[in-house]
């Protein structure tokens, strides 16, 4: 069950039986929504009637894929964490209810309010006047998500890693079995990088939440404001390196909201803490090491996914030889 | 060396040939049947001048990539300490094969399974690291480099080149 009509007739259904105080109860609207390429998302507007009056709330959901590039998939993780950080400051839809019964829509999937607004990206792009009050509230919020207080919001749930090592071996295994299993075009380059990396794990200085794939496209502005941070499928409790190295990444490949030695500094003086150099270099080039993984796996999702877009191999393309020069650079060769 | 050039000449002639398909030939027509037909000729000529340029690109490639399995593999056999090593008697077995095995076939083939080969040269020097002299190391890392800048520079090469 893919098809926005098959989730659809599904959804209404479920949630007539779950709210069957709701009168007249319908489900409308249903819309995919686009970007990533890992967990199917829509937007819908439920309807129903109180009396005289209807009543309606817009909702979004968010499923499990039915085959993956990226796996593996776990949907509770990401509704764990966004519904424990909820009124710690952090800026995340409300979430509704989690859904494990794949025999409601085919998958897992949990339902979340719809935030208005529009990307960051397009935010400041729309209106650069904001762009400075942007980054500051850009680098707050990741601050924040680091900050808090894991171990009392319970999200101990998500895994600890065991030593100060786990958690970047973990991600680095993660990523280089996703480049091993999309091996249709090898890539030197990146065994090259895998045998650097492996060499040089850092010790974690510090164990936080980490949002895992805190980028510019995965928050959400209304009125010159961050209202929301999305996509939070890579939540993990670990180094917060792992954010902090991530997001320069795509400033250099989106270019014009901030840049790397901007936003360091500004989360420096944030935090209050100075960037081990080492660490910060071994999280940048394990960034664009997963980036061309993402590249590999997504590369086969436009080839040979549920709907050909000839558009995504030629994107990914591009990703790919941007990440594979990076690392070079890196590397320097 | 003759190949590589007739390539480069393929191209440069097809890329021609789309300009004057395009702009000569389409603009002394007035059958908007015929200026469809022109007009697409020109396209498929410059789909196959890139066609040309990344096969001439491959076979570059492979060049750079096979001096480099070369290499590994002739390093490895001449550093006789590592004669019983079974890492070292593995990847020399690895790299000679597939340098056997892609001689001769289509460029675009020979590509991948090369690439391929140096990927298990780089893991598996990786694997001899430290059992190798110095110099000796640091030669094998400046062929690979080599070659695979030549890659990337392809690849970058290619995304900044407007689409046919």
């Amino acid at each position: 069950m893919h098809q926005p009509s098959e989730i659809w007739i599904g959804l209404e259904r479920y949630l007539k039986a779950r709210f069957r105080e709701r009168k007249a109860l319908s489900v409308t609207s249903l819309e995919k929504l686009a970007g990533g390429i890992s967990y199917l998302t829509c937007s819908f507007e439920i309807k129903w009637q109180e009396g005289r009056r209807q009543v309606s709330e817009c909702l979004v959901l968010r499923m499990l894929p039915e085959v993956g590039h990226v796996p593996p998939y776990d949907i509770r993780p990401q509704y764990e964490a966004m519904k424990r950080v909820q009124g710690t400051g952090i800026p995340v839809p409300k979430m509704q209810w989690l859904e494990m019964d794949e025999s409601v829509l085919g998958r897992p999937f949990f339902v979340m309010e719809k935030i208005e607004g529009e990307s960051l990206m397009n935010a400041y792009r729309r209106d650069p006047g904001i762009r400075v009050q942007l980054q500051k509230e850009y680098v707050d919020c990741l601050k924040r998500i680091h900050e808090l207080d894991w171990k009392a919001l319970g999200l101990s749930v998500l895994g600890v890693p065991q030593n100060d090592l786990q958690y970047a071996e973990n991600d680095l295994g993660r990523w280089e079995g996703l480049i091993r299993k999309n091996d249709y075009s090898p890539q030197p380059v990146l065994s090259e990088a895998l045998v650097w990396l492996k060499r040089n794990i850092p010790k974690a200085g510090r164990t936080t939440l980490c949002h895992g794939d805190y980028y510019a496209h995965n928050v959400f502005c209304r009125d010159g404001h961050i209202v929301a941070i999305f996509d939070w499928e890579l939540v993990g409790i670990g180094d917060p390196m792992n954010d902090i190295a991530w997001t320069p990444m795509f400033m250099e490949i989106y270019p014009g909201f901030w840049n790397e030695a901007g936003f360091v500094k500004a989360y420096e003086e944030a935090s209050g803490m100075k960037l081990d150099d080492e660490s910060y270099f071994f999280w940048k080039l394990l960034g664009y090491y997963r980036y061309a993984a993402f590249a590999l796996a997504s590369f086969k999702d436009g080839l040979e996914g549920e709907e050909f877009d000839p558009v995504k191999p030629a994107a990914q393309s591009s990703m790919m030889a941007v990440a594979l020069d990076r690392i070079a650079r890196m590397l320097k060769f | 060396m003759a190949i590589l050039m007739e390539n480069s000449m393929m191209k440069l002639m097809l890329e021609r040939e789309a300009v004057f398909m395009e702009r000569e030939v389409v603009s002394g027509l007035s059958d908007p049947v015929l200026i469809q037909k022109a007009r697409m000729s020109g396209r498929l000529m410059r789909l196959m001048a890139e066609w040309v340029e990344q096969r001439h690109q491959a076979m570059q490639e492979n060049e750079a990539m096979k001096q480099a399995l070369i290499k590994i593999v002739d390093v490895l056999q001449d550093e006789k300490s590592l004669s019983r090593n079974r890492v070292r008697n593995a990847l020399v077995r690895a790299c000679s094969a597939k340098l056997k095995k892609t001689a001769g076939a289509d460029p675009g083939i020979e590509n991948r399974d090369l690439r391929a080969a140096l990927c298990e040269g780089i893991e598996g020097l990786d694997a001899l690291e430290g059992l190798l002299p110095e110099d000796a190391a640091s030669l094998l890392k400046s062929e690979i480099h080599s070659a695979l800048r030549l890659q990337l520079d392809h690849g970058l090469a290619s995304i900044q080149r407007p689409p046919a």
